[in-house]
């Protein structure tokens, strides 16, 4: 009963909390703003492509996803948590909590699910008015987009999830909010920019220069009549057969040493994982199929994250 | 009865005159020999007397009496004066082979006695050759030495004895002759000419050649036949002017027809025979040669031939006496040349013959002149290129076209012309009003109505099929969808009918409208712009504003202290 409570307390902390409300309505403008690109981008390739093929507007959200949950999301997250202990610390209000016969599970378990609620307050209302504008630009999703747009809502809710346990980590293990703030977003920037970059680097170390090969030379088309023709017997020659094979398995290689570092970084994963649920890959034109280790990775940060705040705040000493 | 009558004659004038005497009674001789006695006579009177002197011969003998070289018919004696007087008698040519009797009659009588008789061997032959080895079809020449053994004047008639099909002449200095009258003793050398025939097998063949009933016997040797090989006829055809005359034609009589050479030259191979030849060339008078003959191996040659111009012909020769044309697509034009040919100048009328109605002609100087002509000057030898523009009305009907074209001068030409006019193949499809755009909604429909229409030449159009190609779950229907054919210049209705489906999304959709026909195709793209809903907006601004009021109540539940 007491996790519910201080559940409660937490969700009414987060939702009128100034800062809340500030980065939620950012959050929201800035979705809106990219749920609206996105949109008008969805309908450029929409027209663009055969006509004959049908597209599922799950696409819609995926653009607004990474373009406009990636940021604004991540760092809602760190916001909602990097003062989660800290602030109780500094304020005292955390031994007066504990003087109530409340246990310190109880405590870091509620206020985690009511800043989860919190977030999934946001993710809510994000979705709903996202699909008002859809509503207003004609689009009415089927039922199938409708799965699609709660399996959208559930993995941006683990994302946002992911950096609100990286924030509380840093609440829990840090002296102070500032510190928990500045060690919150290093962490932010080490997974989000700094592991896929040196993914990039490593994977070049690994794997080497790409082979010093260049594509055989196209003949100069003497005939216009039939470029098509062309294409596909030059294709078909042994040369290029050859260079595409030795190409192929260059990328392969190193692909497979940037995913490596690539499952650890959330952002990454998150913008794999919508991707995957639309039907056509349209913003990560080389993304894996195969999303399992992704969704691993994915959920994986968060738990060991909660689990290590969980330990280091049950064993803390509360001076 | 008449030698009765000259023995009393005779022994009148011995009773009466005197004597005559002569050593020689009887003689032989040749027709034609002139005979000459002499004769004595004598005066049996003492007084002076007058001798008169004649001859009684048969018919054609001719006699006379030659004294102090002068012929005397009368003769003055002195008593018993004794004169000799030449008497010359000629024996006629046609006098038979037997005995004749002269009288004389001088003072006295005497009667000679002329055996004519031929001798056997009048001439004497001598061949310089009398075989010679040659190869079937050669011609051989025998050089032949005749000499007169009579004292008369011998006429021969020169003769030969050959094999079939072989052919002889002789020949005096190079003329042919066939008949030659020796003079006494004259000697001559004649050539007799043979010719074998290019057929003889090969072997030995003997040649007579009669100099009247004598003869002598030569040989040819052919040491080679050409039996069974065909002959050759060549010659040469030139202008008046010496220039050799190029493509005339020359028929062989059952042979068939053969042309010259760029240089007038001709070998026409045939059959051993004899034939006649036709030789024509346009703008020149033809000519004919009979009796070619031609044998086997061999080749006959006629040498240069002279052909003589015309004074008016003219040669059209036109670049492309076939067009192909697209209707529309300009004016057909035909280039040709004229070429006067003849030895005057001339000027040609121009006219077209077989145009159809509509069309129009127009003969120009060159191919961007504007200015028609209907006459052209052309000088002796010299050639005028000509253009003519056909101006075809933009509906005319596709087809063949035999067109003439004339030009009449002195001479005048025809040429045919054809012009082939083919069709466009052109469609043209269009929505009525321009609509290529219409605005529907989801699960409604969109119509569109259209014309259809043959925008080509003089074609028509068949089984023609529209069909559209539309986004996916959209159904389009499109009437009619076949058409059998569709004329030139003529449209046709075309209705089509788009459905939307109910989940479609509000955007701008593509109708591919695919129109094939036997000869063309086209694609023409329409636009579905399909529109939200009108309650689309109602129902996203309500959840919009419910999703603000539950914000509102949580905050005002959550929010309270």
């Amino acid at each position: 009963m007491s996790l519910i409570v201080v559940a409660k307390k937490e969700f009414a902390d987060q939702i009128t909390s100034k800062r809340f409300i500030v980065i939620l309505a950012l959050m929201l403008l800035i979705s809106a703003f990219s749920f609206y690109q996105g949109i008008d981008g969805f309908m450029r390739g929409y027209r663009g492509m055969n006509s004959e093929v049908r597209l599922s507007i799950i696409q819609i959200f995926g653009f607004f996803g990474t373009f406009g949950i990636t940021t604004s999301g991540a760092i809602l997250g760190l916001l909602m948590g990097f003062d989660l202990i800290t602030r109780e610390r500094e304020s005292g209000s955390l031994k007066t909590l504990l003087a109530h016969p409340v246990f310190r599970d109880q405590i870091i378990n509620g206020k985690a699910l009511g800043a989860f609620a919190a977030m999934c307050l946001v993710v809510v209302l994000t979705l709903i008015i996202a699909l008002g504008i859809l509503a207003i630009k004609g689009f009415i999703p089927s039922l199938d987009d409708l799965i699609a747009i709660a399996k959208f809502g559930l993995v941006t809710l683990a994302y946002l999830f992911t950096f609100f346990s990286i924030a509380l980590f840093t609440s829990t293990v840090a002296k102070n909010s500032s510190t928990s703030l500045l060690v919150a977003f290093g962490i932010f920037i080490l997974l989000s920019v700094a592991m896929p970059m040196l993914g990039n680097l490593v994977a070049q170390a690994v794997v080497g220069p790409p082979p010093n090969i260049g594509p055989p030379p196209i003949p100069h088309p003497q005939v216009q009549e039939n470029p098509d023709a062309k294409v596909v017997e030059i294709e078909k020659s042994p040369e290029w057969q050859e260079w595409r094979q030795k190409m192929e398995e260059y990328q392969n290689k190193r692909r497979a040493v940037e995913s490596f570092f690539n499952i650890i970084s959330p952002t990454t994963n998150y913008r794999t994982l919508i991707s995957s649920l639309s039907e056509r890959p349209v913003l990560i034109s080389f993304q894996s199929k195969d999303v399992t280790k992704n969704l691993v990775g994915f959920i994986m940060l968060p738990v060991v994250f909660f689990v290590i705040s969980y330990i280091k705040f049950l064993r803390s000493e509360i001076i | 009865m008449r030698r009765v009558l000259l023995v009393i004659a005779i022994i009148l004038a011995t009773l009466f005159i005197g004597s005559v005497e002569s050593d020689v009674r009887s003689v032989n001789a040749v027709p034609g020999e002139i005979l000459s006695f002499d004769l004595k006579i004598t005066n049996d009177r003492n007084y002076d007397r007058n001798i008169q002197l004649s001859y009684n011969a048969p018919e054609g003998f001719l006699g006379k009496f030659i004294y102090g070289g002068k012929e005397v018919e009368l003769l003055r004696l002195g008593a018993n004066e004794s004169k000799t007087v030449q008497f010359q008698l000629e024996i006629p040519l046609n006098a038979k082979e037997k005995e004749y009797s002269v009288g004389i009659n001088a003072a006295g009588s005497l009667m000679l006695r002329i055996n004519v008789k031929m001798p056997e061997d009048p001439l004497e032959i001598i061949p310089s050759i009398s075989g010679v080895a040659v190869e079937a079809g050669d011609e051989v020449s025998f050089p032949i030495l005749i000499e007169n053994r009579l004292n008369a004047e011998y006429s021969i008639d020169l003769s030969c004895l050959i094999p079939g099909n072989w052919s002889y002449k002789f020949t005096e200095n190079g003329i042919e002759i066939y008949r030659i009258i020796l003079k006494p003793n004259e000697v001559r050398l004649l050539t007799l000419e043979v010719e074998s025939d290019s057929s003889s097998d090969v072997g030995e063949y003997i040649i007579i050649p009669y100099f009247n009933k004598q003869s002598i016997e030569l040989n040819v040797k052919i040491t080679k036949t050409h039996k069974g090989e065909h002959g050759k006829i060549k010659l040469k055809i030139v202008s008046k002017d010496g220039k050799p005359v190029d493509s005339a034609k020359i028929n062989v009589s059952g042979v068939g027809e053969f042309f010259t050479s760029a240089e007038g030259e001709v070998v026409i191979e045939v059959p051993l025979g004899t034939y006649k030849l036709e030789l024509t060339k346009e703008g020149y008078y033809s000519k004919e040669i009979d009796n070619v003959d031609v044998k086997a191996g061999k080749t006959t040659d006629l040498e240069t031939i002279t052909l003589e111009k015309r004074p008016y012909f003219a040669e059209i020769a036109v670049t492309n006496p076939r067009i192909s044309f697209v209707i529309g697509s300009g004016n057909p034009t035909f280039k040709f040349r004229i070429e006067n040919r003849g030895y005057a100048d001339d000027t040609y009328r121009l006219s077209l013959k077989g145009l159809p109605e509509n069309f129009y002609s127009k003969f120009k100087e060159s191919q961007q002149s504007t200015e028609a002509i209907s006459e052209v000057f052309v000088k002796s030898e010299d050639s005028k290129d000509i253009y003519l523009e056909i101006l075809t009305p933009p509906y005319a009907k596709i087809g063949v076209y035999n067109l003439t074209l004339l030009v009449e001068g002195h001479y005048s030409v025809e040429k045919n012309l054809t012009l082939s006019l083919k069709g466009e193949y052109r469609i043209y499809f269009e929505p009525v009003g321009g609509m290529y755009l219409i605005t529907s909604e989801a699960g409604k429909t969109a119509e569109f109505n259209a014309i259809l229409r043959n925008i080509g030449r003089g074609v028509t159009l068949t089984n023609i099929n529209i069909s559209a190609t539309a986004p996916a779950g959209w159904s389009v229907a499109v009437n009619p969808s076949e058409i059998p054919a569709l004329e030139a210049e003529s449209s046709l209705p075309v209705k089509i009918t788009a459905h939307v489906p109910p989940d479609t999304l509000p955007s701008e959709y593509r109708l591919r409208i695919n129109i094939r026909s036997d000869q063309t195709e086209l694609q023409e793209d329409l636009k579905v712009i399909v529109k939200e809903k009108s309650y689309a907006g109602l129902i996203g601004g309500g959840i919009i504003i419910t999703a603000l009021i539950g914000l509102i109540i949580i905050f005002r539940k959550f929010g309270r202290r």
